[in-house]
């Protein structure tokens, strides 16, 4: 019972994502039998015109917009999200771009976070102004710049001037391992270096909340060495709050991943949606905007429930 | 100018901000040249005359900087004035007077900021298509339910002042005390979250306009010229250093004003600053749960 209502609420959300995809994709001036068509000069206005209705009714473009939501929902929930422009199914075109996507974003939740905790409580410590200050000066930092300007200003020193690493591309792990590697090092700096400013921010706020707490005083009280003070009785519960930024912060770092992508040429989600909005390519659109709605969607599912978990005063609510 | 003088964030940022107001408000007389004719030969090198170098077809980098300074800080500043406008407008309105429309208000505004804020805005330039007025209305759908919860929260937490239930019970019709007792109050925490606000705007239709969603070239945005920058950072990698400096210096140009202003604000001490006060945090940025750095 406990997880079955943000389970719930998943489905209701995405749900409520693809109508209105759906929605505004239906209406976007010119429509797949448009384009299927093409300008085809050859032909008088009601030749082309005609073309175009034969290709609708194919389509199934010719029914209402509900309908068409409806079928498109019938298929979608069995994994078959039609047929992209250039001919081929779009759901393994899409599952093939956010594999990469997903690789970027989530081992960069792996560095930043552990990172952000360490740099918060080394500067929440007693006797650790300049520490403390330098951190807090370089997070400020990591919040106003741009992540492309951050992704160029890599390239220019580590490709450009050292030349130790390739500016851009990607090759499959499986294949080149290592060239794999280093492929990956600098977009995941580029995402690494603001998320875990961000992170830090959150987190040292919400440690400096718990120092000011009872238990806090006791722990001290009984004479726990700072260390312990900080990592077995602030931190745990300084973490918590951060959870929610969490949450918040998935979204923001897919977008991220987006901009990356396209510095990097780092094939991912991202320059499939943009290269689908390019040829207005709406079955692919859709199914992209859908994939990273719904890795956003489960991602704040799993917070909640470990939310949940973690604070016996939600699980009981 | 009391309020400026001891409070250093303010005046720096302020400091930071003023060369490009000015470039924003005259590039035609701070600029040497015409952002888009052909002067030299592609990537010439700094003099006295073109400051900065040509880019890659040849035209002057500091003009194209300048001219970009009234692109990019019109964006921003129109799209956060719509906003505030029409964010503050509802909250005020619906927290003011409660029931039913606040409850709505509030779980629409959870909803819209439930979603990657600058996945939104790719998915409707990406639809409509690419022009400064499009990012401008982009943005400008993004920010409102930040002000909005922001102005609901505040107008809640006045209403139950004494000052305010003063000036019901003598009559006041609900419009008067919102312009008279609520807007006064809010305005200096609003303040700080318009001028965080204007950074993440600038910051975003940078971001677009690098996507190549943003201002169509050949007019100069500073996320354009980055885009083209990157192609051709093996031949001259310093063209790419001054649009992200711009912009960078912009936007903590923006982060340190609203810092000031903050500090300005909760040493007036007015009710709404004692509001603000109480719960640390609250600007229509953090009351709208976004919490995040720049897109």
């Amino acid at each position: 019972m406990r997880f079955l209502t943000p389970v719930l609420s998943l489905i209701g959300v995405l749900l409520a994502i693809s109508v209105i995809t759906y929605a505004i994709a239906s209406a976007l001036p010119g429509d797949a039998a448009e384009i299927r068509t093409g300008k085809r000069d050859d032909l008088t206005f009601e030749e082309r015109t005609q073309l175009v209705n034969a290709e609708r009714k194919r389509l199934g473009l010719d029914k209402p917009v509900p309908v068409q939501f409806a079928i498109w929902l019938e298929k979608a929930v069995q994994g078959d999200f039609g047929i992209q422009e250039g001919g081929g199914p779009v759901g393994p075109a899409v599952v093939e771009r956010i594999i990469p996507s997903l690789e970027l974003a989530l081992i960069t939740l792996v560095i930043s976070l552990p990172l952000a905790a360490l740099l918060a409580v080394r500067s929440v410590r007693r006797g650790k102004r300049v520490f403390a200050a330098v951190t807090g000066q370089l997070s400020t930092v990591g919040f106003v710049v741009p992540q492309f300007w951050l992704g160029i200003l890599l390239v220019i020193v580590f490709a450009v001037w050292l030349g130790w690493l390739p500016a851009g591309g990607y090759e499959p792990f499986r294949e080149l391992p290592v060239e794999h590697v280093q492929r990956l090092i600098m977009p995941l700096m580029t995402l690494v270096i603001p998320t875990t400013a961000v992170f830090f921010h959150f987190m040292r706020q919400s440690l400096r909340e718990s120092l000011q707490t009872q238990y806090i005083r006791t722990a001290r009280a009984k004479g726990l060495s700072e260390s312990a003070v900080l990592y077995r009785h602030a931190l745990p519960n300084g973490l918590v709050p951060s959870l929610t930024v969490l949450g918040t912060q998935f979204g923001q770092l897919l977008g991220g991943v987006v901009v990356v992508e396209r510095i990097f040429n780092w094939p991912g989600i991202g320059g499939l949606l943009i290269y689908s909005v390019e040829r207005q390519d709406f079955n692919t659109l859709i199914a992209c905007v859908m994939a990273i709605a719904a890795a956003y969607v489960i991602m704040s599912t799993l917070i909640e429930i470990a939310y949940r978990l973690v604070d016996p005063r939600i699980r009981r609510a | 100018m009391s309020w400026l003088r001891h409070n250093i964030r303010l005046q720096i940022g302020l400091l930071l901000l003023l060369p490009f107001l000015l470039s924003a408000l005259l590039p035609g007389v701070i600029a040497p040249h015409s952002p888009t004719d052909l002067l030299d030969a592609p990537f010439a090198a700094p003099s006295g005359d073109l400051w900065l170098g040509t880019d890659e077809i040849g035209r002057d980098t500091f003009s194209r900087l300048v001219y970009a300074a009234r692109t990019d800080i019109k964006i921003s500043l129109g799209a956060t004035l719509i906003a505030t406008l029409i964010g503050v407008t509802i909250g005020l309105l619906v927290g003011y007077r409660g029931g039913v429309a606040s409850t709505v208000a509030l779980r629409v505004t959870d909803v819209m900021l439930a979603f990657p804020s600058i996945l939104l805005a790719l998915f409707l330039v990406a639809v409509i298509g690419p022009s400064d007025y499009i990012v401008m209305l982009a943005l400008t759908i993004l920010y409102i339910p930040g002000f909005t919860r922001f102005a609901r929260g505040m107008a809640m937490s006045l209403r139950e002042r004494a000052f305010v239930e003063a000036s019901v019970i003598s009559g006041a019709r609900p419009w008067y005390v919102i312009r008279k007792h609520l807007l006064p109050n809010a305005i200096g925490p609003l303040l700080v979250g318009v001028s965080l606000t204007a950074a993440y705007t600038l910051l975003a239709a940078a971001t677009l306009s690098y996507l190549g969603l943003g201002t169509p070239p050949p007019a100069p945005s500073w996320g354009n010229m980055l885009q083209a920058s990157f192609n051709y950072v093996f031949q001259d990698w310093r063209y790419g250093i001054w649009p992200g400096l711009c912009i960078v210096t912009v936007a903590l140009g923006y982060m340190l004003v609203s810092e000031g202003i903050e500090v300005a604000v909760l040493r007036s001490g007015s009710a709404g600053a004692r509001v603000a006060a109480d719960a640390p945090g609250v600007t229509p940025i953090t009351a709208g749960g976004k919490t995040g750095s720049a897109p």
